[in-house]
């Protein structure tokens, strides 16, 4: 399920903050413009079903009253009962038509247009506009009808998008003891660099500059743990920057880095407390073959996984097309196993629709009316034909086996334009290709 | 069109992990509303009509940027006199063999072309390229069937890591689910005509099923003639 709720007047309270509050209600909270939807899976142990979660969400919004609540099962129902009940509601799974029907029909996203044609005809609700065949709509109102026609039975498919919680760009740990030498302080520095870079990762950003600032034995006051954001000239603090040429996720390399920093120049006391700062960040880009830079296609890789290739599944897998000159689409082309220079491979012809070429063609029942093609069956799949355009006589191969054939062009009811030949030597129907 | 209520665009793609640039599509309506193009080492799914004529874009922009280009064909349907491609610069994979001629003397018999377990040769061919990091774009035609989603996902991983746009062509409705960056279904649109006439370049009209970082929903429609025009001459 799904709460809506419609936001306090725009520049009450600012998106992030708004976010910071919902997410104390539920995980799961998606911002949309001044709608906010929460979803409430799992959550009702929590709150306690719809009413303590509306009465949570109350609280989260506090002083700021929302100005409608609502709980639907998808995004579509819980909107629409958010905006037109003056009070919180709930519709129950399989209700959704029902609650909808009583609503007018301005409630949906009616495109002007479509609103001229539909207004008109006397229907009021959407309980009217759902109660007409999906069919009728569809032939007068097309696809946009269609998807009003959902809305208005109350189906939407549409999900959640959730938003992510800010990433932290600070962290900070007091040692159980004051560290003196290296190596008990590395459990911690590494575990510090990785929260902070995984953190950042999932809003993919990687880190520009990372900071590292140490709160040194002496300088630690008995009952505050704070450690301060900025080391600033204070004696008592030692401070390590790393500038990076790019975003860099990768905590172990950036951990290192920092532990050659602080060998190359100690803080001289006990350490007590650390903090981790990343203070400029970069959107992220992955690194695979060099430790900071762009991957590089390598020449010999893509032969040796050619050939690895042609191993695995055979040399016949890896076919060197050379066109042929051919009127029938499906001798067009052969696979060569030599290596065809660019000149002799030659050039396909410019401009024309990407077909699909079935080799060898494939059989298919013609339906015919009075002489004229009206339909194709294609194994269990029937085509009316919707338009027909030919035919064109092709015939060739005198000399060895000849051959003959009719071409037609074909659009298909379901918008598919297919060429059809009839090889009138073999009295068959073939399906040559598919405009893709 | 219907227009449902809007939905926020958080960044879309720059919110992706893999955070490369994206490999444009040829039609800037279509760049636009996909934040750039093609999502940059991600998997993106085109189903319905259409996928080809969209897919050899793509492959041609790519070429045109340098970036090594496999086709992995899995239906057996791909015609190289026909994609206007730079086929010398094409690696094309045929999962199914090069069984032409025995299909020509089956089919001659009567009896149906027979090709060894394409799918899952396609997914094998798919996997050992992406694994080389070798090339900037990989298309995966399917035959109509679905494999499992962990392949899809298996799949999406390699191409994050190979920095590999991968361009699933899948069949009727899309398969690979949550795996996809981004899922486009595409139909088909006739303009009106008499019945007798020869059909003229339709209209491709998109849905976006899916985009990850941002909201699905919308319909585009690309005039397909215009992308021939500006693809042929290189733009």
């Amino acid at each position: 399920m799904l709460a809506c709720v419609l936001l306090p007047p725009t520049g009450t309270l600012p998106s992030g903050e708004l976010l910071r509050r919902l997410f104390t209600v539920s995980p799961r909270v998606e911002l949309d413009g001044e709608v906010a939807f929460l979803e409430d899976a799992g959550l009702q142990r929590l709150h306690g079903g719809p009413s303590g979660l509306f009465a949570a969400i109350r609280r989260a919004l506090h002083p700021h009253a929302p100005r409608g609540l609502a709980l639907a099962s998808n995004r579509w129902t819980a909107e629409v009962a958010a905006r037109y009940m003056g009070r919180p509601v709930t519709v129950h799974v399989g209700e959704e038509a029902l609650f909808l029907s009583r609503l007018p029909l301005t409630a949906l996203p009616l495109e002007s247009k479509l609103a001229l044609r539909l207004l008109p005809l006397g229907l009021e609700t959407l309980g009217d506009f759902a109660s007409l065949p999906v069919a009728a709509v569809e032939r007068r109102y097309g696809r946009e009808g269609v998807a009003l026609h959902r809305l208005a039975r109350g189906v939407d498919p549409r999900g959640l998008l959730p938003a992510r919680e800010p990433a932290q760009r600070s962290l900070a740990r007091v040692l159980d003891e004051p560290a003196s030498q290296l190596q008990p302080l590395r459990p911690a520095l590494e575990e510090l660099v990785a929260r902070l870079t995984g953190a950042l990762a999932q809003e993919g950003l990687g880190v520009l500059v990372l900071r590292l600032i140490a709160l040194l034995d002496a300088a630690l006051p008995d009952d505050d743990v704070a450690v301060p954001e900025d080391a600033g000239p204070a004696p008592r603090a030692a401070c390590w920057e790393l500038s990076l040429p790019a975003p860099e996720e990768r905590a172990p390399l950036l951990a290192e880095l920092l532990v050659a920093r602080i060998e190359a120049a100690p803080p001289g006391r006990a350490v007590a407390a650390l903090r981790v700062a990343a203070p400029q960040v970069g959107r992220l880009a992955v690194h695979q073959n060099a430790l900071f830079g762009e991957l590089q296609r390598d020449e010999a890789r893509r032969q040796e996984a050619l050939a690895r290739l042609a191993s695995v599944l055979g040399p016949a897998a890896l076919p060197r097309p050379r066109l042929l000159r051919d009127h029938r689409l499906e001798e067009r082309w052969t696979a060569s196993d030599e290596q065809v220079a660019p000149e002799r491979a030659g050039v396909p012809r410019a401009g024309g629709p990407v077909l699909r070429v079935l080799r060898p063609p494939e059989e298919v029942v013609p339906l015919l009316a009075g002489g004229t093609l009206v339909g194709l069956r294609r194994g269990r799949r029937e085509l009316l034909v919707a338009r027909l355009s030919g035919p064109r006589r092709l015939c060739g191969g005198w000399w060895a086996q000849p051959w003959e054939r009719d071409e037609y062009e074909v659009v298909t009811g379901d918008g598919s334009q297919l060429r059809v030949g009839h090889d009138t030597r073999a009295h068959r129907w073939l399906l040559l290709a598919e405009a893709d | 069109m219907v227009r449902l209520p809007p939905t926020p665009d958080s960044g879309c793609f720059s919110a992706l992990r893999s955070g490369l640039p994206p490999l444009p599509t040829g039609w800037p309506a279509l760049d636009a509303a996909l934040g750039g193009g093609w999502p940059g080492g991600e998997l993106s799914e085109l189903s319905g009509q259409g996928r080809s004529t969209l897919a050899q874009a793509a492959v041609r922009m790519a070429q045109c940027a340098g970036q090594p280009v496999a086709w992995i064909d899995g239906p057996g349907t791909f015609c190289p006199a026909t994609a206007n491609l730079d086929l010398a610069r094409l690696v094309l994979v045929a999962p199914g063999g090069d069984d032409w001629s025995a299909a020509v003397v089956r089919a001659a018999a009567g009896r149906p072309a027979r090709r060894a377990r394409p799918r899952r040769r396609a997914l094998l061919a798919a996997d050992l390229l992406l694994r080389s990091r070798a090339f900037g774009l990989l298309v995966l035609d399917l035959p109509d069937e679905r494999p499992p989603l962990s392949a899809w996902f298996r799949l999406a991983r390699q191409a994050r890591a190979a920095q590999t746009v991968l361009l699933a062509l899948t069949g009727r409705e899309p398969v690979a689910g949550s795996a996809a960056a981004l899922t486009l279904l595409g139909a088909q649109r006739h303009a009106d005509a008499p019945r007798w006439a020869l059909p003229p370049r339709p209209a491709l009209e998109l849905a976006v099923l899916r985009r990850r970082g941002a909201a699905g929903g919308g319909v585009l429609v690309l005039d397909a003639a215009a992308l021939a025009t500006a693809v042929a001459k290189g733009d």
